[in-house]
């Protein structure tokens, strides 16, 4: 790929003249912050994006990849962050979707089915083509994305972000398999951002930032701190200072807490306890629809448990309305775009969201004092630095990170004393992220009981003084993070170790 | 473009729109009765332009506004009060009559879970034939030609200024109200918010079921007043078979020009209204039938709806060349 630029509509440059290059049969890491051009580039490659300039070589061949057929046809596979699988078809039917060989109109099961287990065993993969794929792991999940791909018979595979998703040993086991395909001599194009995983397996390491090439390095060669200076552009600390440990009085107290699915009556919260104490961050962990989701609903007020108590304040909030609840929770949550943010409506409306409820926000009998309103405003935008033009601009045009800035200095400027954060940095760059982490520092500092859900089980271990495993709806093991390591944590989510 | 369809039925275009403009702004008497024709169109404007801007797909302003005329029509024929008592009691009526109306779909949503969006819609037809049904059976004038009430009692009818209905102040003042309601109160600020991302408000505190029945009720509200007004202030003072028109519709069309503001939406059923006068004096003084003038309408409301967005996707797209460029030759 020789200079491609992508500028999209109506300003953003996502890519600026960026040069890539792959041997065949090498491991090639693309890594840099969110917004760095990476997932472009590689729609790019995949034909999914039209590059605003630049060309593609092919074997020395310039080609047109305009669809994403035509990249399949040319070789080249992607498997993207979110699957494209039906749930209700089994592997071998997903592994087949698109590429049917039929015989007058007719699929010849048994013999596809041969062929599809043939690439399963020949690559080391351990999913049985029968299976369906509701039923498998997110895991197994990924590995019938590549399967899929390797049915085609594409020789150059993309994968983004193929670890977010997985533990620490199931990272491993795709690490293996990725070895293989390439012991087999496929090309592998691997994007994350995750350092010390990217130094591990690649051949080659390819850093972007803002949308620039900053440099290819044989991964050999480079250390992670190197490699984090060059995508983020000076040296970051990943140090976090913390006040000793020292809770007070509990302030959300969960007890006996259970919910059954209504459609599946499949236990989705089974007899969860969970307390939480003023000045401690407590993490919940877990692989992503295990519980978690359903249990903050349950806090909020969004869905109903059909059995168990929730306290905060030492208040029974179980039969609270949202509103209610709202008087006495901070929460963020975990899609900017779903609930915490109204996207085109201004900033000043999305900051005063909640704090609209407050007596002190009001004038008359029905009015906003939009005078109050307006100043409180300005001085969360102060105070959280959110970088703005004014406060009628909408949230939309905001980074992801300024975004989440709204939201955070929202909730955290609502003074309660219970705050939640479910997945408060997800898709966040490097130096948004570690904003975040310091104000989630200090509020447990000025004695807040935080309670942290998250995928990322780097951020739990860093931020939280103790932590509760969560798997199937169950909280099956209570740990504190400073007495157990990474890999102790994975084995719990994964119901290795019980 | 609309010049071209007159000119293809051999009519002159400057002919037609020099009518237009006599009979719809030449004059005082021509602009009054102008603002007059406008007067139902601002407030099935802005009831769904507020319902829309609070994500509330309330397209029953038909239905609400029949059910308003037709309350203020027979309450109009029998009631026995002062007229300064009888004209403001006989207005609200009406619009609570719409409010109720839009009050039976807001219970089907609240405890059934039915969309508004369907049974909104029917309603209008169940408001429709109903209506005939009262203006034909029981409460039908004898004496008059077409299936009609009575007329309400003279002392009921609105005052006019110098051909200037009150009920336009009414409806204007009204509207003014709308606006500021939405702007500043807090139950405004909700439903607001409600119609940007309903998902916001609910995690935000806001009570969605108690607000969307708000809407629905407050909405019904400015429909059903609008069709009280035609009964007190229009030309007939009595409810007859076709009164509604195309009000409602037209109140919907006006709202999606306007974008759901309040304040668009008034200015947008304004112009309406002139070219909705105007088309009659254009069908005396020409051969144009005054349909066209419908015709005209559907031609602005796509080229201005068109435009917005054409001007937006082009705009982008230059933009995004320019800094192409710039980035390229920067390289």
């Amino acid at each position: 790929m020789v200079k491609i630029f992508k500028v999209y509509p109506p300003d953003v440059v996502a890519l600026s003249g960026v040069d890539l290059s792959l041997e065949r049969g090498e491991i090639h890491s693309v890594v840099g912050e969110n917004g760095a051009g990476k997932s472009t580039l590689m729609r790019i490659l995949y034909g999914m994006v039209k590059p605003s300039a630049g060309f593609i070589f092919l074997d020395g061949k310039k080609v047109n990849i305009n669809t994403p057929s035509k990249a399949m046809e040319l070789g080249i596979g992607m498997v993207h962050q979110e699957f494209m699988l039906v749930p209700s078809f089994t592997v071998y039917e997903n592994v087949i979707l698109g590429q049917e060989r039929t015989v007058a109109g007719f699929i010849n099961k048994a013999e596809v089915k041969v062929q599809v287990q043939k690439i399963i065993d020949a690559y080391g993969f351990d999913i049985d083509s029968n299976a369906q794929v509701s039923q498998l792991s997110v895991a197994a999940q990924q590995k019938v994305e590549i399967v899929k791909q390797l049915y085609r018979k594409i020789e150059l595979l993309i994968l983004d972000e193929p670890t977010a998703v997985l533990t620490p040993q199931e990272s491993d086991e795709l690490f293996e398999r990725i070895l293989e395909l390439k012991r087999r001599g496929k090309t592998i194009v691997f994007i994350s951002h995750k350092l010390d995983e990217v130094l591990k397996i690649s051949d080659r390491i390819t850093v972007l930032r803002k949308g620039e090439k900053i440099a290819t390095v044989q991964s050999k060669n480079i250390t992670a701190s190197e490699l984090a200076k060059m995508m983020v552009g000076k040296s970051v600390t990943f140090q976090i200072d913390k006040k000793p440990y020292n809770p007070k009085e509990e302030v959300l107290l969960i007890k006996n807490l259970h919910l059954r699915s209504k459609r599946t009556s499949k236990a989705l919260l089974d007899d969860v306890e969970i307390s939480v104490r003023a000045g401690e961050i407590v993490g919940i962990a877990g692989v992503e629809g295990n519980g978690q989701y359903e249990l903050v609903q349950a806090i909020v007020g969004t869905i109903k448990p059909d059995k168990g108590k929730i306290l905060v304040n030492n208040v029974d909030v179980t039969t609270m309305s949202i509103r209610d609840r709202r008087r006495l929770i901070c929460y963020v949550p975990q899609d900017r775009k779903y609930a915490a943010l109204a996207l085109k409506a201004s900033i000043l409306e999305n900051l005063i969201m909640t704090h609209h409820l407050k007596r002190d926000f009001q004038k008359g009998l029905f009015s906003i004092n939009w005078k109050k309103a307006r100043q409180s405003a300005s001085e969360m935008t102060k105070r959280f630095e959110i970088v703005h033009r004014n406060l009628e601009e909408q949230p939309q045009v905001l980074s992801g990170g300024n975004q989440q800035k709204v939201v955070v200095a929202r909730e955290f400027s609502l003074g309660h004393n219970l705050i939640l954060l479910d997945q408060p940095t997800r898709g966040l760059d490097i130096a948004s992220t570690e904003y975040i982490h310091k104000l989630i520092i200090l509020m447990r500092d000025s004695l807040k009981a935080i309670l942290l859900i998250s995928a990322d089980l780097d951020e739990l271990m860093e931020l939280s003084d103790r932590l509760y495993v969560m798997r199937n709806g169950r909280i099956v093991v209570h740990l504190v993070p400073t007495e157990v390591d990474v890999h102790t944590v994975g084995k719990y989510m994964l119901g290795a170790v019980d | 473009m609309s010049s071209v369809f007159i000119k293809m039925q051999r009519n002159s275009p400057l002919e037609v729109y020099k009518a237009l403009y006599d009979y719809g702004l030449g004059s005082w008497y021509s602009f009054s009765s102008s603002l007059n024709a406008a007067t139902p169109l601002i407030l099935t404007g802005v009831s769904a332009a507020i319902a829309f801007a609070s994500g509330v797909v309330n397209l029953g302003q038909h239905g609400q506004l029949l059910m308003g005329a037709i309350v203020t029509a027979i309450l109009g024929v029998y009631l026995d009060t002062w007229r300064w008592v009888g004209i403001p009691l006989l207005a609200v009526t009406g619009g609570v009559a719409g409010a109720l109306w839009a009050g039976i779909v807001a219970a089907m949503r609240r405890f059934y879970r039915m969309d508004e969006f369907i049974s909104t819609l029917m309603m209008n037809f169940v408001a429709e034939y109903f209506t005939i049904y009262l203006v034909t059976y029981p409460f039908l004038d004898k004496k008059a030609y077409v299936p009609a009430t009575k007329l309400i009692k003279r002392l009921y009818f609105m005052p006019d200024i110098n051909g200037l209905s009150v009920a336009f102040l009414v409806a204007l003042v009204v509207a003014a109200f709308c606006h500021w309601y939405m702007r500043t109160t807090k139950r405004g600020y909700e439903f607001r918010m409600m119609g940007y991302n309903v998902n916001f408000a609910k995690i935000g505190g806001c009570s969605i079921e108690s607000n969307v029945t708000l809407v629905l009720l407050y909405t019904g509200f400015l429909s059903g007043l609008a069709g009280s007004l035609l009964i007190l202030g229009g030309t007939q003072h009595r409810f007859m078979k076709g009164i509604g028109a195309n009000f409602g519709w037209d109140g919907v069309m006006i709202a999606i020009i306007a974008n759901n503001s309040v304040i668009e939406t008034i200015l947008y059923a304004l112009f309406f209204g002139i070219l909705k006068n105007g088309g009659i004096g254009m069908e005396f003084e020409t051969s144009v039938p005054s349909e066209f003038i419908v015709f005209l309408q559907a031609v602005i409301v796509l080229t201005v709806v068109a435009t917005r967005s054409a001007i937006e996707f082009y705009g982008q797209r230059i933009k995004s060349l320019v800094k192409l460029r710039k980035v390229v030759t920067k390289g």
